[in-house]
C-alpha cells in the first residue's frame, strides 16, 4: 500500500474514533492538536488502526509515537515485513 | 544521606561534582562515569550498607536479562525477568500485608513477618521493568554495564525518581558535552536545587506540625475538633506537595549540575480544574509508567477483543453505560488500585487508589454523558466556574489524602469524624485530648497557609521558572509575558533578579536546614 492510501484509511479511522468528520490527517498532527485525543481514545485509535491494516503494535510502539507521520512510518515498516 | 543535610550539601555534593569534572577534564570520561556510579552507590549505602548488595544484584540481573532480550526477544524471558522483579518487590514490600490479609480472611494468627523495606526498591524496580519491556520491544539497547548502572543508580534520581526511560537518559550520558563543566547548567542546577530545598525545609516542614496535630489526635483514637481536622487535612495536602515536588526539583537540579536533564514530575497540580487534569500534573513520571505498563495493555486487550467481536466502542456522540463500564471504568479502577498499593502495603493506600479511580471514572462519565447539557454549555469558559472547579478538585484530592497520610483505616475514619464535626466539644477538656489543649487552631498558623495557597495558585512552577531563566517561551507557558516585559527594557535581563531571588531563598533554606535536625522526605518510605 502507498502512503496516500495509508493516509486515506487513517483519515476514516480518526474521523470515526475522534467523532469529528472535519479532521484532516497530516504528518505533523499530534495529540496536542486535538482535545479529544486523550490516552483512552489513543488506544482506541491504535487498535482500530491495527484492525484496518492487519498489523499488531507493541507496548513501546503504542506510547512512543510523536505524531501521525511516525505512525505512518511504523505502519509502512510493519506492512513491508508481512509475507506476500 | 538526605539532600537536605549538611553532609550532603557541604561535603558529598561539592566533592562528587568537582571530582567528576576534574577527572573528565584530564580526558578520561569513562573514569569520570566510574566516579559518578561509585559515588552514587556510596550515597545509597549511607543508610544501610547491606542493602547495597540487593541493589547490585538487581542491577546485574536486569542488565543481563535486558541484554539477552535485546539480542533475541522472547516472551518467556520477559515474563521471567518482570516476574522476578515483582517477586522481589513483593517479598520485601508486601509479605507482611499479605499475611495480615490471609489472617483476616481465614481467621488465622500467623505471625506477621517484619522485613526491612529496602530504600528506593519501588522506584528502581519500576524503572527496570520498563527497561526490560523496552529491550524486548527493540525500543532501546544497552551493552555497557557501567552506563546501565549510571541510568539506574544516578544518585539524584535513585531514591525517589523521577522514574525515567532508559532511552531518554542514556544518550545524555554518552554525549561528550556532559563531561565538560558548563556554567549555565551548573547555575540552573543550583537554582532548581535551591527552589526544591526551600519547598522542603521552609514550606513542607512548616505544614508538618499542623498536619501532625490533627492526624496525631486521630491516631490516638480521638476525632479532632472540626477546625483542627480541616486545617490538618489541608496542611497535609500542602506538605506532601511541597515535600515531593521539592524533592523532585532538587533531583532535577542535581542532575542538571552534571548536564543531565531529567523529566519534570510536577506541573502545578493544585491548579487543576478536574481529577483527570490533576493526574496529568501530579507525579507525572509515575502516571506515565502506570499508563504505559498497566492501563494501556489492559485497555488494548479489551479493545482488541471488542472490536474483533464487532461490539460497539465508546463514542462521545452516542456513549453507552455498558461500554463505559467495560472500557473505561474497569481499566481505570484497576490501574489506580495498583497505584495505591505501589505507594504502600496497606488498606488505607488501596482505598486512596480506589477513591482516585472512582473520581477519575466520574470525571470521564461527566465528560461523556454530560455533553450537551444546556447548563454546561452556558457555563463553558466561565472564570468563576473554573475557580470553583479548582477548589473542588483540591478538596477532593485532600479528602483522599486523609487515607494516604493515615497509618491505618481507623485513623482515617477518626479524621473523617472530625471533618464532619461528629464529636461533642466537651470531649476536649484539657488533658483529655491527647495533651492538645484549646484553642486548637493557632492564629500564628494563618500566614503560612496564605503563603502556601499563594504559591500553589498564583506563582509559576519550577518548570516555568526555568523557562523564564532560559528565555524559553514554550516552557515558560502562560508566564511568557514576563519575558516579553523584559524584552521591552533594553539591557535588562531576568538573570540579575533571578540571582538575588535564588540567593535569598537558598540562604533561608540553608539556615533552616542546618539549624534543625533534618526531616526525611515522605516518598522515601515507598
Amino acid at each position: 500500500m502507498d502512503r496516500p492510501g495509508i493516509y486515506e484509511i487513517l483519515t476514516d479511522i480518526f474521523r470515526d474514533i475522534f467523532d469529528d468528520p472535519g479532521i484532516e490527517v497530516h504528518p505533523a498532527l499530534s495529540s496536542r492538536d486535538l482535545e479529544v485525543w486523550d490516552s483512552f481514545n489513543h488506544i482506541n485509535m491504535m487498535v482500530a488502526t491495527e484492525m484496518a491494516f492487519g498489523v499488531k503494535f507493541k507496548a513501546s510502539e503504542v506510547e512512543g509515537l510523536k505524531n501521525v507521520g511516525e505512525l505512518v512510518n511504523l505502519i509502512e515498516t510493519k506492512l513491508a515485513l508481512q509475507p506476500g | 544521606m538526605l539532600f537536605n543535610t549538611f553532609e550532603f550539601i557541604i561535603v558529598f555534593l561539592p566533592i562528587v561534582v568537582a571530582g567528576f569534572f576534574l577527572i573528565a577534564s584530564v580526558g578520561n570520561s569513562r573514569l569520570a562515569l566510574y566516579w559518578l556510579v561509585c559515588s552514587s552507590l556510596f550515597f545509597y549505602s549511607w543508610w544501610n550498607p547491606t542493602l547495597i548488595f540487593l541493589l547490585l544484584a538487581s542491577l546485574i540481573f536486569n542488565f543481563r536479562v535486558g541484554l539477552a532480550l535485546s539480542r533475541k526477544p522472547s516472551r518467556g524471558l520477559l515474563f521471567f525477568g518482570v516476574g522476578t522483579n515483582l517477586l522481589a518487590l513483593g517479598w520485601f514490600k508486601y509479605s507482611g500485608f499479605f499475611v495480615e490479609v490471609v489472617n483476616m480472611l481465614a481467621g488465622l494468627a500467623i505471625p506477621v513477618p517484619h522485613i526491612i523495606l529496602p530504600l528506593a526498591i519501588s522506584f528502581y524496580t519500576f524503572q527496570q521493568i520498563a527497561y526490560l519491556v523496552e529491550s524486548h520491544d527493540g525500543a532501546t539497547k544497552e551493552d555497557d554495564f557501567l552506563s546501565y548502572c549510571a541510568f539506574i543508580a544516578f544518585f539524584p534520581q535513585l531514591i525517589a525518581g523521577p522514574i525515567v526511560h532508559h532511552r531518554e537518559i542514556i544518550e545524555q550520558f554518552k554525549k561528550p558535552e556532559t563531561y565538560v563543566a558548563n556554567s549555565l547548567s551548573i547555575g540552573l542546577g543550583i537554582s532548581m536545587f535551591a527552589i526544591g530545598l526551600f519547598k522542603k525545609v521552609v514550606l513542607a516542614d512548616n505544614f508538618s506540625p499542623i498536619a501532625a496535630s490533627a492526624f496525631g489526635a486521630a491516631a490516638e483514637g480521638w476525632a479532632p475538633p472540626i477546625e483542627v481536622a480541616w486545617a490538618g487535612m489541608f496542611a497535609f495536602s500542602l506538605q506532601i506537595y511541597f515535600d515531593f515536588s521539592g524533592y523532585s526539583d532538587m533531583a532535577i537540579g542535581l542532575a542538571l549540575m552534571f548536564g543531565i536533564r531529567l523529566p519534570f514530575n510536577f506541573a502545578s497540580p493544585y491548579k487543576s480544574a478536574s481529577i483527570i487534569e490533576f493526574w496529568s500534573r501530579w507525579h507525572i513520571t509515575l502516571t506515565r509508567f502506570l499508563t504505559n505498563y498497566v492501563y494501556n495493555p489492559i485497555l488494548t486487550r479489551l479493545s482488541r477483543r471488542r472490536m474483533a467481536a464487532g461490539k460497539p466502542m465508546l463514542r462521545r456522540s452516542a456513549p453507552s453505560w455498558n461500554t463505559f463500564f467495560v472500557l473505561l471504568f474497569a481499566p481505570t479502577i484497576i490501574t489506580m488500585a495498583l497505584s495505591g498499593l505501589w505507594h504502600g502495603a496497606g488498606f488505607q493506600f488501596l482505598i486512596w487508589g480506589l477513591l482516585h479511580g472512582l473520581m477519575l471514572a466520574i470525571n470521564h462519565a461527566w465528560r461523556l454523558f454530560g455533553n450537551g447539557l444546556p447548563l454546561r454549555e452556558r457555563l463553558r469558559g466561565n472564570r468563576l466556574l473554573r475557580m470553583f472547579s479548582v477548589l473542588l478538585t483540591f478538596t477532593a484530592v485532600s479528602l483522599a489524602l486523609v487515607f494516604f497520610k493515615s497509618a491505618d483505616v481507623d485513623q482515617a475514619m477518626n479524621m473523617f469524624r472530625g471533618l464532619l464535626g461528629l464529636t461533642a466539644r466537651a470531649e476536649y477538656e484539657p488533658g483529655l485530648f491527647g495533651g492538645y489543649a484549646p484553642p486548637f487552631l493557632k492564629r500564628s498558623d494563618v500566614p503560612i497557609f496564605l503563603v502556601g495557597f499563594f504559591i500553589i495558585w498564583c506563582l509559576p512552577n519550577s518548570q516555568q521558572w526555568l523557562g523564564l531563566i532560559e528565555g524559553d517561551r514554550e516552557k515558560a507557558g502562560r508566564w511568557a509575558w514576563v519575558l516579553a516585559f523584559f524584552d521591552g527594557l533594553r539591557g535588562w535581563r531576568p538573570t540579575m533578579l533571578h540571582g538575588f531571588f535564588i540567593g535569598a531563598i537558598m540562604a533561608a533554606a540553608l539556615i533552616r536546614a542546618f539549624g534543625e535536625a533534618a526531616t526525611e522526605f515522605l516518598y522515601f518510605t515507598f
